[in-house]
């Protein structure tokens, strides 16, 4: 089906635009499918690592959230083995006031602030609760071995 | 030429006020009336005619229960009195580009902390007034670019198109926010919980921003609408289709709609004027080897809406009656839900007999289940008036069951017999099926309907049922309701034979 106007807007706009550390590039044989890169924040254990993410659109976006999973492995306890990501706003909190810029934004701010007492990979919330500064220094290995360009 | 922002002032005149007087902390009520938020004390509107009743629906579909509101079951919004947001920031717009040729006195004092505070962070571009450099005279062109981008709704982030306000003051192109309303009931900028899916039904513009939005961007607007109307004109996929159950041409079905995806399909049906929509049957959990995976739904029954009952948390009751059948030819999806273009199913005459009789030997035999042509198939020979070319005289169609030679009055009657039987107190819940579920029994001068009534009524397999759809013969499916009547009297009398444990 024809892609809605606001999807073409939004993408016009990551490209012409781009938030700083974010980009995102539609897939050319489906507009619904970016690719996206978020640098790690500074200050973060994933300081200098680029994050490589799938973001998909679904068929009701904007009226359901987008679908994000990391592709680069990531040591943080919001994130799983898998690549997903536990933010409330990819779940529960969604609003279609949100958007792709938003979403990207929001993730990135996850990366500086994670959160243990909500985790996703409960291992990596252990350690992070127990010893968090051995849990950044994993993070920080892990981005150099993983995440580094 | 784009009107001067001493043009559009006049929009933004408190009705109550003295005349000239802008809108001090506006108010947007639910009639789509706004004014100073000084004026709001009661639960009804200020402005003096305003009928803040609920309007009758122009749908006399629809009705909803509970009854629409009306303001005095609505009261936070008026006690509230919170600022409109959009409209605020308009007004500061056009002070700040009015300031070079017209300094106008500032009506809002200090207001300005408050209209901030709601403002959502995609409208903080909202200039600041020239003060710095009185000397830059102000380019029109940047007025119309910061006014179209303020008439932007947040959703479609396209310019807002029959714009409605929130109880908490938010707007949104009406639309856009009734779909919204099907997944959540918070607002999509504030996430203030709303009062209740019917405070939207049939909610009136908000009026001052229609009316510069008309002023302003008249052409824009008005080819907002006529895209959404060519949208729907033009669509080559233009029937929606509801994947529920079975239905039948005549058969009353109730049909109970909550998925937003389908609410915003029934919202859809309801803009035309004689709403319809078909229904396929969801396809069967196994697929059949050798039949894709969607066998047995390509067909299905065109629905026209008779009434509408909405619940206050907008699901809906949909009472709808079966008018014919179709096929579907070609399918997409339109925001989650199936469209497609179809392809209308009518019955030949029976009493073309001579050639029904010739396909006799080959027609759908209902009592082998899984026989390949009763399927949907391009090939089935029912459809076709052409003679054949081969007679039907092979040996099998003498010694065939005898149903294959009855006539219509003869399966009639089988029928009828197996009803009274029903009747009679062998199963009573069936009966109950019949007189509540399906409607009246139509006459036997109308055996096309009774075809699809007696099908529907027998308990057994809706995908077995679902095989009368394609078939354009009213002999032929009573033939095949037979065939199935007959099964179900041996599995009876088997089942009596044996008592099982």
């Amino acid at each position: 089906m024809a892609l809605p106007k606001r999807i073409i807007k939004e993408t016009e706009r990551l490209v012409a635009d781009p938030a700083p550390g974010i980009t995102a590039a539609p897939h050319e044989d489906n507009l619904r499918y970016f690719d996206v890169t978020i640098q790690g924040p500074d200050g973060s254990p994933f300081q200098n690592g680029v994050f490589h993410l799938e973001l998909f659109l679904p068929e009701e976006y904007p009226m359901s959230p987008p679908k994000v999973r990391f592709l680069t492995k990531i040591y943080h306890p919001n994130i799983d083995k898998l690549g997903r990501i536990c933010l409330d706003i990819l779940k529960d909190k969604w609003s279609p006031a949100l958007q792709i810029r938003t979403v990207l934004l929001s993730i990135q701010a996850l990366l500086s602030a994670p959160n243990p007492d909500d985790p996703l990979a409960t291992d990596v919330a252990k350690h992070y609760k127990e010893n968090e500064k051995d849990a950044q220094r994993v993070s920080r290995e892990w981005t150099e071995k993983y995440a580094s360009q | 030429m784009f009107p001067s922002p001493r043009d559009l002032f006049p929009i933004f005149h408190c009705p109550l006020c003295p005349p000239d007087a802008v809108l001090a902390a506006p108010t947007t009520l639910r009639c789509g009336h706004t004014v100073c938020a000084v004026h709001v004390r009661a639960t009804h509107c200020p402005i003096p005619g305003c009928s803040t009743q609920q309007q009758s629906s122009t749908h006399n579909t629809i009705a909803f229960f509970p009854a629409p509101p009306n303001t005095q079951s609505h009261p936070p919004d008026i006690t509230h009195r919170a600022l409109d947001v959009r409209v605020n920031s308009i007004i500061h717009i056009l002070h700040a580009a009015n300031t070079h040729d017209c300094p106008f006195p500032d009506p809002f004092g200090n207001s300005d902390g408050d209209s901030d505070a709601d403002d959502p962070p995609s409208r903080h571009t909202t200039p600041q007034r020239h003060n710095a450099d009185p000397t830059s005279p102000p380019d029109p062109h940047d007025f119309e670019k910061t006014l179209s981008t303020e008439l932007t709704c947040e959703i479609c982030f396209m310019l807002l198109y029959q714009p409605v306000t929130t109880p908490c003051q938010h707007t949104f192109c009406s639309k856009c926010l009734q779909r919204s309303l099907d997944h959540s009931m918070l607002c999509p900028l504030c996430r203030q919980e709303f009062p209740g899916f019917a405070y939207f039904q049939e909610h009136p513009h908000n009026k001052v921003i229609l009316s510069l939005l008309l002023e302003a961007f008249p052409d824009a607007y008005s080819a907002r609408g006529d895209a959404m109307e060519r949208e729907v004109r033009d669509a080559r996929l233009d029937t929606s289709i509801f994947i529920c159950q079975l239905s039948f041409p005549g058969m009353p079905t109730l049909l109970h709609f909550f998925e937003p995806r389908y609410r915003l399909m029934l919202r859809r049906c309801l803009e035309k004027p004689c709403p319809t929509f078909g229904m396929i049957m969801p396809p069967r959990a196994a697929p059949i080897p050798g039949h894709g995976p969607n066998a047995g739904s390509e067909f299905g029954t065109m629905l026209e809406i008779r009434s509408v009952q909405m619940l206050a948390d907008g699901r809906s009751m949909v009472e709808t009656r079966g008018t014919h059948r179709f096929r579907l030819l070609e399918q997409d999806s339109l925001d989650g839900y199936l469209i497609g273009r179809v392809e209308k199913i009518d019955d030949y005459d029976d009493d073309l007999a001579e050639w029904a009789a010739q396909d006799d030997d080959r027609a759908p035999s209902s009592s082998n289940t899984t026989h390949v042509d009763i399927r949907p198939s391009p090939q089935i020979s029912l459809t076709r008036i052409t003679p054949r070319v081969s007679p039907p005289s092979s040996p099998a169609s003498t010694t065939g069951t005898p149903q294959h030679l009855l006539s219509i009055p003869t399966l009639l009657e089988i029928c009828h017999t197996f009803l009274d039987q029903l009747r009679a107190g062998t199963a009573p819940w069936v009966v109950q099926r019949l007189n509540y579920t399906y409607g009246p029994q139509p006459p036997d001068t109308d055996p096309g309907a009774f075809s699809f009534w007696m099908g529907m009524v027998l308990p057994i397999d809706e995908h077995e049922k679902a095989k009368l759809l394609p078939v354009k013969s009213a002999r032929l499916r009573l033939r095949m309701v037979v065939g199935w009547i007959e099964q179900l009297n041996s599995n009876w009398w088997f089942t009596s034979g044996c008592t099982v444990v």
